[in-house]
């Protein structure tokens, strides 16, 4: 039987570097990828399946320490945002303060002819049948009863009642308001009157004037309760009755009185008192 | 001590009427939480101690009011009239006798508030008056009576209804 030749170490040699220069080259060329992620993946999910045990027990040892920590950071941390919260609450409720005031600011500016004095609206009458606020500057204050309040849209009332320390103001959606006013561009005066409902209405309106819905309404300034030209609203609808002596019209205010936190009284505007000129009927 | 407990339920009702309960305005009616309270009060109170708290009621809502100064003095002295009536009716139900008070109470104010306030030239339409103003009062008040009834007895320490 013949003996085989052994085989040249060289060629051995050669043949693994052939080898290796093959398997390189296949690796280069992205042969060898589909193989190498096929073996490798048991691999990777065994590795993150101990990883994760491995972490899990290394957090179960270590996290007292850790937990503590924590706590006390957390402790700190709602703490601090208490705190920043009460600190934002305590400036939106300043930015809501200064943009009334500064409302009321424009309000004045826009009537330099009026002293004012800024009140705050701290009650409202117990009496649903009553629209009236209670503010907290009285006669201790110069406030006297007769002086008109607005707000930094327009008209709100004039004031009723006062002790050293409040004064009561009437308003002017109050069922018992009158206020002589003036529509413009019409030009037509009216007496502005409340109601129950807080609605308020144009009456003793001639049933030839034109008013219009849009037009505005300001005080007259008649009968010397209000001081003339301030905003009190605007038309929104107007009716005549076929047997009626005037017509009417509603009047939507331009104050928001749901909503009335601040007021401006007007110091220097005293009301006259025109009830001794009225004639009154003499018997016979 | 209870005086002076009472005293406290007077003053935190008026701060709650004049703050608090325009908040509640539903249609153009409010809780009456002043009545509510004076109630809750009376459920505990018999003989003078209760006719001077009903005056000191009709007195300071006479006052900070803008009703004539007499109106609520005499509406809340009406009410202790009506109240001594019904009370000597239902005196073994304390709770039943808190809702019939609410519902006399405030029908009775009210109702006296708006003939008072016509009969001197206020225009008040009895359809709007009855609708807008009443009728929602009154379910605000039935609403509110046992609130206020639990946080008045709270206040002033006593059994309230079992003593009755």
């Amino acid at each position: 039987m013949e003996r085989l030749r052994p085989i040249p170490p060289w060629l051995s040699w050669a043949a693994l570097v052939l080898m290796g220069l093959g398997i390189v080259l296949l690796a280069l060329t992205g042969y060898l990828r589909p193989l190498l992620r096929l073996s490798t993946q048991p691999i990777i999910e065994i590795q993150t399946w101990a990883a994760r045990y491995v972490y899990t027990v290394r957090d179960y040892v270590s996290a007292p320490r850790d937990m503590e920590a924590l706590r006390r950071r957390n402790q700190e941390l709602e703490a601090e945002v208490a705190r920043l919260r009460a600190q934002v609450a305590q400036l939106q409720q300043q930015v809501a303060q200064l943009e009334v005031v500064a409302a009321l600011l424009d309000f004045a500016r826009e009537y330099p002819e009026h002293e004012y004095m800024v009140a705050l609206v701290i009650g409202r009458d117990p009496s649903p049948f009553l629209h009236y606020v209670i503010i907290n500057v009285g006669s201790d204050d110069g406030v006297r009863p007769g002086m008109p309040v607005v707000a930094a849209q327009g008209l709100v009332g004039q004031v009723e009642a006062v002790i050293p320390t409040a004064a009561r103001v009437r308003l002017i959606t109050d069922p018992g308001s009158r206020v002589n006013v003036r529509t413009t561009p019409s030009n037509v005066d009216a007496v502005l009157a409340g109601s129950i409902t807080g609605d308020l209405s144009l009456t003793l309106v001639p049933l030839e004037a034109k008013i219009q819905p849009g037009d505005l309404v300001v005080t007259s300034g008649l009968g010397g309760q209000y001081p003339p030209n301030i905003l009190v609203g605007q038309v929104i609808s107007t009716r005549k009755l076929g047997f009626a002596l005037f017509q009417e019209a509603t009047v939507q205010p331009v104050v928001d009185f749901a909503h009335l936190d601040a007021v401006l009284v007007v110091t220097n505007f005293r009301a006259v008192d025109i009830s001794p000129l009225i004639p009154t009927p003499v018997a016979p | 001590m209870v005086t002076w407990r009472i005293f406290l339920v007077w003053v935190l009702a008026w701060w709650a009427q004049l703050l608090l309960a325009p908040l509640l305005q539903w249609l153009e009616g409010f809780p009456d939480l002043l009545l509510l309270a004076w109630l809750s009060v009376a459920l505990v109170l018999r003989g003078r101690a209760f006719w001077v708290w009903t005056l000191i009621w009709g007195f300071s809502l006479g006052w900070i009011s803008g009703l004539p100064d007499w109106v609520p003095l005499m509406g809340y002295l009406m009410l202790g009239l009506a109240w001594w009536w019904v009370r000597r009716r239902l005196w073994e139900r304390p709770y039943l006798l808190l809702f019939a008070g609410t519902l006399i109470g405030t029908m009775t104010l009210r109702l006296w508030e708006y003939s008072i306030l016509s009969l001197l030239g206020t225009p008040l339409p009895w359809r709007a008056g009855i609708s807008q103003v009443i009728m929602p009062s009154l379910l605000w008040n039935l609403l509110l009576a046992l609130p206020v009834y639990t946080v008045v007895t709270t206040v002033t320490g006593r059994p309230g209804g079992e003593e009755i």
